[in-house]
């Protein structure tokens, strides 16, 4: 049978088990809040992990946008050499273009300047210094393809293994096959930061196919974090938990009567809810950080910028989120990429470099695996004298921590930066190591829809080990 | 069975409270028993499909060593009937080797202990294949006279044999409270009333019981109910689904849609409408709406996306549709290579996708376009006939021009002039833009008298006290940024021709300039700027009666002349972002006529304008690719002057077309006067995007879905070989043959696939599980026959849907209890053999309708608006997510006014890429793509939802106030707990619940009475407010007691 017909088969089968087996009473049912109840992975067919995991959780760095290569990790004086020179016509054959489509192809050499950095010698951009510090710390890799080169089908690409929306999403996939790992917050989480602008589509983190649950949660730096988390005004806490708990007695009594587990879920749930209306508001208040970590960031309290949301990245992290993808807009420059790329460095730099440096101190970076990186990325050709079109041939981004070696560049783009001369990193490939490092064989990790055994890697997808530590 | 699914909370909750033995639930899966007779389709092939036919079946493309498991002769190379010792399969299947097994280890499927013995066993008896189930022949039955409820009792006893067989009894019919509850839900998606319970429980006799059936299945929440669905499948939305995620006008076909469920339109009619509407002959309004079925794909305007890519997945969209609304297949997956696990080919797949090639649509889009072509549809009678009279006149005209004759050196002569003209940049001239008659226009807001004054023609208006406005916008004649062209001529100015009338002399004049991104209103203008000719204080007004404006600048005094006169406006003062797409015009006081209005300008601007205008009327009503369309108002002038190189063909019959409406001015002020009067009756017309056929697209077969592929062959519209051909003499297949043939006797899915969706629906699970799929990978159905028998009833009904209604809940089995026997727990947990009933939970639409009909709330439809409604949602969850790119259309989400709140949930604003939380929440699908069936979770996420979403706060004011208005001012709390059951519940409370109620009443009046300001708070949340505090500590306190009845399961529950 489909997965997805047996998810609503069980929702039949999870109704009614014996009466005579026994009552259950509210005190058994708070075991069932138990993250290792949340967490079971049930039939046993398949077992998640299926090895020994390097990282425990993922905070994905998301550049959203499609930052260029160029003016950040890909060093390319041969293309300052040729500015404003004609591309050879070889490199473009067969490879789609989208705004270039219609206009002439010229080479596009940027002067940021580069650093050879720390022991490892890793090359990074002079708009990003707080980063060239933990150059040690990054594997930089140079090679990224994608297959779509418009933002919408791209995002959809890098989130879900798919251009087509309706696949579910990676934090969706760790949930369904790692299950919960937090008892009172959910285990994918998106927060936002940058301007407002190109649309972030919130089916980027949608559980397609897979049940709702598994969907990721949006939070915002508000008042109101998590949509209707808030208690209604003139509603107090007490009042609150008195609701709940009159519930939950309602709620009970059907149970004794019907023997429906699929109620005992329900009183788990609302005791759940109620938890996490006291834990998101922790949360969110920085007041227990040390000055040290507050100027680290730069982050007083989650005020929308992008290093308060690293700040909250990492409190998530210590509570059990698995998954955090924390998006910063405004990365597609078409037009003056120079002074773009240059401003959102300056949003984001610091807070990159303080979450590295923070999980390290903490020593949580060895089990916690950063990436940094967008949906594609920038051509070595200008698009209209001062800016960069989208690119599926190349593209930077970084990965730190858990199970990853440090202070390496991995691949190697073409003199001009246009495409991989060595080393491939497919967004396919980039899934299946991101799941092996979450110890998920990404082949096994399926879920059967409309007749198909569906994966993150689609029927794709191989581990690069050169990244692995 | 797979049974690889992780959240099974029975168990856990098994384990956790009572450490019962898991074998309770292990009836079913891997430890199930063999059958002694095995039969290919139920036994075999679901295990082939899953595990071989990947590498061994359909997919010539991916078949190792040459062998084929799923075709009977192929497969005898490794099978050996009647000697399973002897067939390599089994040898392969059962080899300990990782050189040798079957399937590779690296595939990760091995086949498991139990799928062996099935194998062998199959084998054994003599290997026999059977014909898919949902591809065998549908038989035709003869005609009967059979009343509903014999073949109620022929349903019945179908299931009657199945329990007889597993010597099973079913349960006892449902309580009438249980039953009718159930019923309701069902069929109208809402509760019913607690007097409905009542009389049934009075009366719980089968007549009874119909009499709730007819009344119920009658009523417009039946058809609202039904419709629901029907949108999930065709994945109605309000927006495009991509990128920028922009409205589109679809509400008309939500309206179809319901209309058709309560007119019970017959299926096969509703499906060759949607399909091919615009093909029948002379189609009217409501078939024409229906046809918007195939505009409710997803579609781009993002500037970098290829075109043919683009159209590539808009052909995939197409495909997908129809495999799932109709044919039950997943044809998808034939895009790339042959279907691995059904016999549908690529070829099959690109031939499906080129019954769509007719339709007019484009890849790329201009953001803002109302995803043309839209189809208008008037309300009264005359319009509708004027705008045929006017249509049909002007396709006369068209041809009549199409027809003349160019003399080639005439041609060359005034292409000469032309260029001259764009090249003088001295000499003074005038471009008309909007003409006092004829402006054909897409807005046309405000009403006016067409008059002459003075011997010029005036569109008049006279204003009484308040500014008198109308606005004209999106005009045929164009668009232009003015600050532009203050370069070139600083002199530019923008000019209004108005009369003054003598006697009746205005305070103030004004005039009110639209912008829009890429020539369009769109449906938000980005900017207005106003000019205002009289005193501060008529400035005031003007700025205050007319759209909030950018800045509202004073011009000065109303000159001081009689009759006419120009009022004026420098381009350099006209400060817009955007193109100047149209004009309002408005007065304080007085009779004005308004003249002309144009742009004062050097020749060679007024050229490249006047010039824009033949392409503009060419694209009207019909896209374009998005880089040539966005720049519309240069492409003429460029192609006349060769700047873009020698024109191509196409660009030469444009610059003809251009040169015929030069010369003959003659037809070319009839035609337009003519489209005048057309586009300003379709401007207070409803619009739907629909299906227009038009010259046709390409399609080929891609190499594993590679657009830029073009080695694969052109194919023609054809179904999937496997399923038969088409027959069309001579002729190209089209839409309208494919939805013929969908519903007619030679394909027997789609009976099948609707009487399994309707079974699903009245009984919890389809009779095959996968209504997504009834492929080879779908599941066998657990009653064959019966599966068989409905969807023949169906089909030989005339596609009667309310007949399969009344039929299904007029069954013995669905009238059941949904409390299983403790023998059908451990036997059929998964209700294979329906001898009971099921619960779900509620939808979310059902679930906020049922609060506001438990409040009081509820706003029934009497009308079945167009128009979406916007409820109430979080702050941030749009304002950081709904921002539309492109400057000019921004969407925000407004809240719509009060009284619009409490509508059927279903006519939420559907935006693709941001539905509704609450609906979010409660497992509706982003309708991106076409969801058959909708998973029901549960989590803290609907905890909160319920707990916590204004609108739930909301009814539970509104429910409370039902117990504690001033009619019910002397009962006792008990009474009143009493009360809320019946309206939440409809039914009275246990003791025990009761107690439970007024101890917590206690508290809460206790809290309330000790902060009477929290009562007010609260109940300002449903805006209720009172004089008095007892009142409101009150309402208050028996507000938070509604809020946990409707929080209860029970409250969300179908039992």
């Amino acid at each position: 049978m489909q997965q997805h017909a047996q998810f609503i088969t069980n929702q039949t089968r999870r109704h009614f088990f014996s009466k005579s087996a026994c009552g259950i009473g509210l005190a058994a049912l708070s075991s069932l809040l138990n993250r290792d109840v949340l967490a079971s992975t049930g039939e046993g067919e398949f077992e998640f992990p299926n090895f020994a995991p390097k990282a425990k959780r993922v905070i994905y760095l998301y550049m959203s946008g499609g930052p260029s290569q160029f003016e950040t990790f890909d060093f390319k004086p041969e293309l300052m050499r040729l500015n404003g020179k004609p591309l050879p016509n070889s490199l473009l054959q067969g490879v789609k273009l989208a705004f270039l489509q219609h206009e002439k192809i010229k080479c596009f050499g940027t002067d940021v300047g580069f650093k050879k950095c720390g022991d490892s010698g890793n090359e990074i951009s002079n708009l990003l210094p707080n980063l060239q510090s933990i150059a040690d710390d990054l594997c930089i890799i140079r090679t990224l393809e994608t297959e779509q080169v418009n933002h919408d089908p791209a995002h959809t690409f890098m989130n879900t293994g798919s251009g087509i929306a309706g696949r579910p999403s990676i934090g969706s996939w760790l949930s369904y096959g790692l299950g919960s790992s937090s008892d009172n917050l959910p285990s994918f989480v998106v927060m936002r930061s940058g301007k407002e602008g190109q649309p972030l589509p919130t089916t980027a983190w949608h559980s397609g196919f897979l049940p709702g649950h598994h969907q990721g949660v949006e939070m915002y730096s508000s008042s109101q974090p998590l949509n209707f988390i808030g208690t209604p005004s003139g509603i107090s806490t007490s009042g609150q938990r008195a609701s709940i708990a009159a519930i939950n007695r309602l709620n009970s009594f059907a149970l004794e009567r019907d023997g429906d587990a699929e109620i005992a879920t329900r009183i788990s749930q609302y005791e759940l809810a109620y938890k996490m209306q006291t834990s998101v508001p922790e949360l969110a208040d920085f007041s227990d950080e040390s000055d040290h970590t507050r100027r680290l960031y730069s982050a007083d309290a989650p005020d929308g910028s992008f290093g308060a949301n690293c700040l909250m990245a990492r409190r998530m992290s210590e509570r059990g989120v698995r998954f955090i993808q924390l998006y910063h807009t405004d990365w597609d420059h078409h037009s003056q990429v120079v002074e773009g790329v240059s401003a959102r460095s300056k949003e984001v730099d610091r807070g990159c470099a303080a979450l590295v440096k923070d999980l390290k101190e903490r020593g949580m970076l060895d089990d916690t695996l950063v990436i940094w990186g967008g949906e594609f990325g920038r051509t070595p050709m200008s698009q209209g004298g001062s800016g960069r079109d989208h690119h599926t041939k190349s593209g930077a981004m970084w990965m730190a921590g858990g199970g990853i070696r440090p202070g390496i560049t991995y691949g190697q783009t073409d003199p001009l930066g246009f495409k991989t001369e060595e080393n491939p990193f497919h967004v396919h490939d980039f899934h299946a190591t991101l799941l092996h490092l979450l110890g998920v064989e990404h082949k096994k990790l399926t879920f059967r829809y409309q007749g198909r055994d569906f994966r993150l890697t689609d029927v794709h997808g191989e581990v690069i080990d050169g990244i692995l530590a | 069975m797979n049974r690889r699914f992780p959240f099974l909370f029975a168990k856990v909750v098994l384990l956790v409270a009572c450490g019962v033995n898991l074998s309770l639930f292990a009836a079913s899966g891997s430890d199930q028993p063999t059958p002694d007779v095995v039969q290919y389709n139920r036994d075999i092939r679901p295990i082939l499909s899953s595990k071989c036919f990947q590498c061994h079946g359909y997919d010539a493309g991916t078949r190792e060593a040459g062998l084929r498991l799923d075709d009977e002769n192929d497969s005898r190379d490794a099978i050996k009937p009647g000697r399973a010792e002897e067939s390599e399969l089994v040898l392969r299947i059962e080899s300990q080797d990782p050189d040798t097994i079957m399937p590779p280890p690296s595939i990760a499927k091995p086949i498991t202990v139990r799928e062996q013995t099935l194998i062998r066993r199959w084998i054994e008896q003599g290997a026999k294949y059977e014909n898919h189930w949902a591809y065998e022949p549908l038989a035709v039955r003869p005609p009967e006279t059979a009343s509903l409820q014999q073949k109620a009792s022929e349903i019945d006893a179908m299931l009657r044999r199945r329990w007889k067989l597993e010597s099973t009894e079913p349960v006892a019919r449902a309580t009438p409270h249980e039953l009718i509850r159930r019923l309701s839900f069902d069929l109208r998606g809402l509760p019913p009333q607690y007097e409905d319970v009542q009389a049934f429980e009075a009366n719980p006799s089968r007549e009874s019981y119909q009499r709730f059936v007819d009344r119920w299945i009658d009523s417009i929440e039946y058809a609202e109910n039904q419709a629901m669905r029907w949108l999930d499948l065709v994945r109605f939305s309000d927006t495009t689904g991509l990128v920028s995620d922009e409205p589109i006008a679809t509400g008309l076909y939500r309206r179809y849609v319901i209309n058709s469920f309560h007119n019970n339109q017959p299926f096969d009619e509703f499906t060759i409408e949607q399909l091919a509407g615009d093909l029948l002959d002379d189609p009217n309004d409501e078939q024409l709406i229906a046809s918007a079925y195939n505009r409710l794909i997803k579609t781009n305007c993002e500037a970098g996306v290829i075109d043919q890519e683009a159209l590539y997945a808009m052909k995939g969209e197409h495909v997908r549709g129809v495999g799932a609304v109709w044919l039950g297949a997943t044809t998808g997956c034939a895009e790339c290579h042959d279907h691995k696990f059904d016999p549908i080919t690529a070829k099959d797949y690109y031939s499906l996708a080129a019954f769509f090639d007719d339709l007019v649509e484009v890849g790329v889009y201009t953001p803002g376009d109302r995803r043309l072509p839209i189809h208008f549809v008037h309300d009264s009678q005359r319009d509708r006939d004027r705008d045929r009279v006017l249509s049909a006149k002007l396709r006369d005209l068209k041809k009549q021009l199409a027809a003349t004759l160019v003399n080639d050196s005439a041609l060359a002569k005034w292409k000469a002039e032309q260029i001259d003209s764009l090249r003088d940049q001295e000499t003074r001239d005038t471009f008309h833009w909007i003409d006092p008659h004829h402006a054909t226009a897409m807005v046309h807001d405000g009403d006016y008298e067409t008059t002459t004054r003075a011997g010029r023609p005036a569109r008049l208006t006279t204003s009484t006290g308040t500014m008198t406005t109308h606005r004209i916008a999106e005009v045929m004649t164009g668009f232009f940024v003015p600050k532009s062209y203050v370069k070139k001529d600083p002199q530019s100015r923008l000019f209004i021709e108005v009369y003054l009338d003598p006697s009746n002399r205005p305070s103030s004049l004004a005039v009110q300039l639209v912008s829009g991104d890429y020539g369009r209103v769109g449906w938000k203008p980005s900017e207005f700027l106003n000019f205002v000719w009289g005193s501060k204080k008529a400035t005031n007004a003007a700025a205050e009666s007319l759209s909030p404006a950018k800045a509202t600048i004073s011009m000065g005094e109303i000159p001081a002349v009689e009759g006419w006169t120009r009022l004026e406006i420098p381009c350099d003062k006209i400060d817009l972002t955007y193109e100047l797409v149209g004009v309002t015009w408005g007065h304080l006081g007085g009779t004005v006529g308004w003249g002309d209005t144009g742009l004062d300008t050097i020749r060679s601007t007024a050229t490249e304008l006047r010039l824009a205008e033949t392409l503009q009327r060419m694209w009207w009503d019909e896209p374009h690719y998005r880089m040539t369309y966005e720049d519309r108002m240069m492409v003429m002038r460029n192609v006349i002057l060769g700047t873009a190189g020698q024109p191509d063909s196409l660009q030469a019959s444009w610059m003809r077309a251009a040169y015929t409406e030069a010369t003959e001015p003659e037809v070319m002020r009839l035609v337009r006067e003519l489209q005048a009067e057309l586009f300003r009756l379709r401007s207070h017309a409803k619009t739907t995007v629909v299906s227009r056929a038009s010259a046709t697209k390409v399609t080929r077969v891609l190499p594993r879905g590679n657009f830029m592929d073009e080695s694969g062959a052109i194919v023609q519209p054809a179904i999937p070989e496997f399923l038969g051909k088409l027959e069309t003499v001579d002729r190209r297949a089209n839409r309208l043959d494919l939805a013929k043939w969908i519903v007619s006797d030679e394909n027997p899915i789609t009976a099948r696939v609707f009487a399994n969706r309707a079974w699903e629906q009245f009984f919890g699970h389809g009779i095959s599980r996968t209504l997504e799929d009834s492929g080879g990978q779908g599941d066998w159905p657990s009653n064959l026959e019966l599966l068989d028998r409905l969807a023949a009833e169906f089909r030989d009904s005339g596609w009667d849907r309310k007949h399969l209604t009344r039929l299904l809940v007029s069954t013995d089995a669905y009238q059941l209890s949904s409390m299983p026997t403790e023998a059908l727990v451990q036997r059929d947990p998964e209700n294979e053999w329906f001898a009971r009933q099921s619960r779900h939970r509620l939808r979310g639409e059902q679930i906020r309708d049922a609060a506001l009909v438990t409040a009081g709330r509820f706003q029934a439809t009497t009308v079945v608006p167009i128009e979406s409604f916007f409820p109430y949602q979080p702050n941030d969850y749009w304002d950081r997510s709904c921002k539309v790119m492109y400057g000019s259309r921004h969407m925000l989400w407004e809240p719509s006014p009060d009284e619009q709140q409490y509508q059927r949930t279903l006519y939420t604003f559907w935006k693709r890429q941001n539905i509704h939380p609450m609906l979010l929440a409660l497992d509706a699908p982003t309708r991106q793509e076409c969801t058959t069936e909708r998973t029901a979770t549960n989590t803290p996420g609907q905890a909160l939802t319920m707990l916590n979403d204004p609108i739930f706060v909301d009814a539970a004011i509104g429910l409370a106030a039902r117990v504690c208005n001033d009619s019910n001012r002397d009962l006792s709390d008990e009474e009143r707990i009493k009360q809320l059951f019946r309206f939440s519940l409809q039914r009275l409370p246990t003791d025990m619940e009761t107690k439970e109620l007024v101890e917590f009443t206690r508290s809460q009046l206790a809290y309330y009475r000790s902060d009477p300001d929290e009562a007010t708070k609260l109940l300002s949340l449903g805006r209720v407010t009172y004089n008095d505090s007892e009142s409101s500590i009150s309402h208050a306190s028996w507000t938070i007691v509604a809020r946990v009845l409707l929080n209860t399961h029970e409250f969300m529950t179908r039992n």
